[in-house]
């Protein structure tokens, strides 16, 4: 591993254990919060208690899971529920190619298991902190790990409480997740190049919104986003 | 929809998603990737975070909601203020579901 060479630290498994659980941590509790809405949702929604918790530990992909429960209560066809899946999380096809230069000291079935649990909140965690070269494998994959657990806790809290936890809303559960990544887009800015960026994608979001792109806007959006960057960057040339 | 046809589906959903995660680390890992494409890489994280903050605020099911009384809207504001002072996600967090439930709280 490379982060030997670099800056000397305290070492040790359990220390990367415990700095990989501080890393998540803050994110946890945006988890517990969707978690647990997901799993009462999906109860509410007639899916059994099991496949609702099977759910969250194989797609593992918050927004999915939430919409694809919703079409599985319309007994929408499944191939067109399989197929939306794939469209709104064809952004962690992007993502993990951000990640590629940051885990080439990875095997191959560790960049596998290492995809399989990687979600908005690990990305942009890892994004913030893989560039900088000090994070070990132990304290990643106790990132990676111990979110994944907490999701599927959630999930069976969710399924457990289920209906009576009506009106979540109250307690701003819905602006958990925005501000989740308001707090992990901001540490990534790190020039007015960046600034740009973000602006540059957060209107031409709203733009092709407001055009009907729907759930590809993502990928467009980021796509303008880059172009932005890459012209800011020459432009500082 | 039978618990089979149920199961199955959900079984389709995590075969395309863990595709989607796993496929670039899989197959172009190890190797070194040309400049142009790692100077596009740099910009992704912020233009993809960026895009996604919006669609969580301002897209309800599917559609682009711009409404003026949506508390949602107007806490990205101090949220944003609070991520950009304290570079803490927990206090990000916290300050801006916080100005989310006062100002439901008062307006009832």
């Amino acid at each position: 591993m490379s982060e030997e060479a670099e800056t000397p630290r305290k070492n040790g498994p359990l220390r990367d254990v415990a700095r990989g659980i501080g890393v998540i941590s803050p994110v946890l509790m945006v988890y517990t919060a969707i978690g647990m809405a997901y799993g009462v949702l999906a109860i509410d929604s007639g899916i059994p208690p099991w496949l609702a918790v099977a759910m969250s530990a194989l797609v593992y992909a918050g927004t999915a899971q939430l919409v694809g429960v919703q079409m599985i209560a319309l007994s929408l066809p499944p191939v067109s529920i399989i197929i939306t899946a794939a469209v709104i999380n064809a952004r962690f096809f992007v993502m993990a190619s951000g990640l590629v230069p940051y885990l080439r000291q990875f095997s191959w079935w560790q960049r596998t298991l290492y995809a399989m649990q990687l979600t908005d909140a690990t990305f942009a965690l890892h994004i913030a902190r893989l560039p900088r070269g000090n994070a070990t494998k132990t304290e990643i994959y106790t990132t990676n790990i111990v979110g994944h657990l907490v999701w599927v806790g959630a999930t069976t809290a969710g399924v457990i409480v289920g209906q009576t936890a009506e009106n979540l809303d109250a307690f701003a559960i819905d602006f958990a997740m925005p501000a989740m990544f308001v707090g992990l887009l901001v540490p990534l800015v790190r020039d007015r190049g960046q600034v740009l960026v973000g602006l540059g994608a957060a209107a031409a979001t709203i733009g092709f919104f407001a055009v009907g792109a729907s759930f590809w806007t993502i990928l467009l959006a980021t796509a303008v986003g880059i172009l932005i960057g890459l012209g800011a960057d020459r432009w500082a040339k | 929809m039978g618990e089979i046809a149920m199961l199955a589906t959900i079984l389709g959903m995590s075969a395309v998603t863990l595709f989607l995660k796993s496929a670039p680390l899989a197959l172009l890992g190890s190797r070194k990737l040309p400049r142009v494409v790692e100077e596009t890489l740099k910009h992704l994280p912020v233009a993809v975070l960026s895009s996604m903050v919006v669609q969580l605020v301002l897209v309800k099911d599917g559609t682009l909601q711009l409404d003026i009384d949506d508390v949602t809207m107007w806490a990205v504001l101090p949220t944003l203020a609070a991520a950009i002072i304290t570079r803490n996600l927990f206090v990000t967090i916290a300050i801006g579901m916080g100005f989310v439930v006062v100002v439901r709280l008062i307006a009832g």
